[in-house]
């Protein structure tokens, strides 16, 4: 029987309801409500001439572009080779998959800067793989092209690990149903597996797409870090830090946090709408 | 359509799924393959399906070779035991999907296929329930809609995996009933996999028993379960009790009775001899027969369920008219009416 206490909640089977809320709230609060905050309040400190003048100035703004968009091409290419990697995962069998499995995680584990560093060595106009690309007129290394290698290396797990599970539970059997019914294998991938998984790729997409976003350690060592060329957001940061100009380093802060959380809301909206598309 | 499989050999790792199947499903024909878990039913069908391939041996539809063939070019309708329904497609598109598949050529105008799935959702009596997801249904209805979905691309031949295996008695029994009445108004030959004894019996015009990769027996119900052709079809199909014996000159020694041999005929040896429940009469003790002890006795119903000791192993006996006042413990005899032996 549904019951009503005081507090207006359900009398529930699951324990603790009050508890576990309240940890939540402080808990979040605490690691990310506040410190967020901050950000704001500090950035509130400046006028509003001085704040356009710091967070809206050309170099800033190509930063932005450069960390946004290198951001997103990554997290696209993640989404499509995720996808290949985690299916690949799933549904076959070979020696050595645990192995590729745990490479899989690696750049989760890695200090970034290494990655970086290894990134910068191998892509340089005299590293293995730069060596042959430079003649060929492609520059990777100390170009936004490197930014874009970096986020493409850090955010590979997030769309992997999240696809994975929802395509485990998918079945092998919905292909084969597919098959039986005439499909082609893309059939069976545009119209079986691909919607199935859409919702499961979005989130990893957004998640690699956020990593990358944030991503700093890795992207200063390839990225070269030229003024208004290959200048990421959270570099200006770092810069404006180094000048004790706080308030403008918050200022640029404060507006990729808006940024940021906007392009996750609108996932998020999509997501929702997909879900209630599909069982209205 | 005529299915047919010739040698089929195939191996995972080192279990031997398939030894050598050979065997033919006539046309319209509704086909059972049954046998314990392991016995590679399933991987007979789904070879047949062409959703695995066997290591040797050859499958045709019709006499055409169909071993190299991809699924999808099979014109099959294959069943899964857990419906393997798309989530994220309505009823009507699940089955819709074979027919929205083809090639541009080939595929029905949208009205067509609209109306086509209209008269399927009739057949298998969920007309109402086109725009729902497979995950309102209940796994019934869900199984409906797998069945719906195989048959709208009008397939050559219906395989269906433990079709039934998931769902409770009370459905099954009434989907069983339904899918036969399907199947005899559509004629399209059927194979299905089953381990359920009563099922197969009831369903098939023909039973397929396998074992450890073989066929054991192929003939009708009617057949295998009153002539079954080796041990393991007898031990297999009907709860049968066994007992050692000896065979002599077409005769069964068992119990110092010689009773006639009900199974095709063998040498004379050391045999198995089987006996079903219903085919023993309750005689007092020191008669001829096998010396017994009662264990447990239970009336249900019309005959009573006798639970006996002999020579330390159970033996399970049923009764219509058991002797009165019999208590645990007590001493009897059973004395087999009909006997199935066969070479040990």
């Amino acid at each position: 029987m549904a019951t009503r206490t005081l507090l207006g909640y359900r009398r529930s089977i699951l324990p603790g309801f009050g508890l576990t809320f309240g940890f939540t709230v402080f808990a979040l609060s605490l690691i990310v409500l506040i410190p967020l905050s901050a950000v704001f309040i500090k950035t509130a400190g400046m006028g509003w001439d001085q704040f356009v003048a710091v967070a809206f100035s050309r170099r800033a703004l190509l930063a932005y572009r450069l960390s946004f968009g290198a951001a997103a091409i990554a997290a696209l290419i993640n989404a499509v080779f995720g996808l290949l990697v985690a299916w690949v995962l799933v549904r076959t069998d070979f020696p050595g998959k645990r192995i590729v499995s745990a490479l899989v995680d690696l750049p989760f584990a890695l200090p970034t800067a290494v990655a970086g560093i290894a990134l910068t060595a191998l892509y340089a106009s005299n590293g293995w793989i730069g060596q042959y690309l430079e003649p060929a007129g492609i520059k990777v290394a100390f170009s936004p092209l490197g930014v874009v290698v970096a986020l493409t290396f850090i955010g590979l797990p997030f769309v992997v690990r999240t696809v994975e599970p929802v395509l485990a539970d998918l079945g092998a059997e919905v292909e084969e149903a597919a098959a039986s019914l005439g499909a082609t294998r893309w059939q069976s991938f545009t119209r079986v597996v691909f919607p199935a998984v859409a919702p499961a790729l979005a989130t990893g997409f957004a998640l690699a797409f956020a990593r990358g976003v944030g991503e700093y350690g890795s992207v200063i060592f390839i990225a070269g870090n030229l003024p208004f060329r290959s200048e990421i957001a959270p570099l200006l940061i770092v810069q404006q830090l180094e000048q004790y100009n706080y308030a403008g380093a918050t200022a640029i802060a404060a507006t990729m946090l808006v940024a940021s959380f906007a392009v996750l809301m609108a996932i998020n909206a999509l997501q929702a709408w997909d879900r209630g598309r599909r069982e209205a | 359509m005529t299915v047919e499989t010739h040698d089929l050999v195939k191996r995972f790792g080192g279990f031997a799924a398939l030894e050598g199947v050979t065997l033919q499903a006539r046309p319209g024909e509704f086909l059972a393959l049954l046998g314990p878990s392991g016995s590679g039913k399933t991987t007979l069908l789904r070879i047949m399906a062409g959703l695995d391939f066997p290591d040797s041996g050859r499958v045709t539809f019709d006499g055409v070779d169909m071993s190299d063939r991809p699924a999808r070019e099979r014109g099959i309708g294959f069943v899964f035991q857990h419906y393997a329904l798309f989530r994220h497609m309505s009823v009507a598109d699940n089955i819709a999907f074979g027919l929205t598949v083809r090639p541009r050529r080939d595929r029905p105008a949208a009205s067509a296929i609209a109306a086509r799935v209209k008269e399927l959702l009739d057949l298998v009596q969920l007309p109402d329930l086109g725009k729902r997801y497979p995950a309102q249904l209940s796994g019934g209805q869900r199984q409906r809609v797998a069945l719906a979905r195989a048959l709208a691309v009008e397939p050559r031949v219906l395989l269906l995996d433990e079709p039934f295996g998931a769902l409770d008695a009370k459905v099954r029994k009434d989907l069983r009933r339904w899918l036969r009445a399907v199947h005899d108004a559509s004629h399209v030959t059927s194979v299905f996999v089953t381990h359920d004894q009563e099922e197969a019996l009831d369903l098939a015009d023909r039973v397929v028993v396998m074992n450890k990769g073989r066929i054991e027996q192929v003939d009708t119900p009617d057949a295998v379960y009153n002539r079954p052709a080796t041990a393991f079809v007898c031990d297999f199909l009907g709860n049968a009790n066994r007992f050692e014996c000896a065979l002599r000159g077409g005769g069964v020694e068992i119990g110092g009775l010689t009773l006639p041999n009900a199974a095709p005929p063998a040498g004379d040896g050391r045999g198995q001899a089987f006996v079903r429940p219903h085919e023993f009469d309750i005689a007092a003790a020191g008669q001829p027969g096998i010396a017994a002890t009662l264990r447990r006795v239970a009336h249900t119903g019309a005959l009573a369920a006798l639970e006996c000791e002999v020579e330390g192993r159970i033996v399970e006996a049923t009764s219509a008219r058991p002797p009165e006042g019999l208590t645990p413990g007590d001493a009897l005899t059973l004395v087999p009416t009909t006997v199935r032996a066969y070479p040990a």
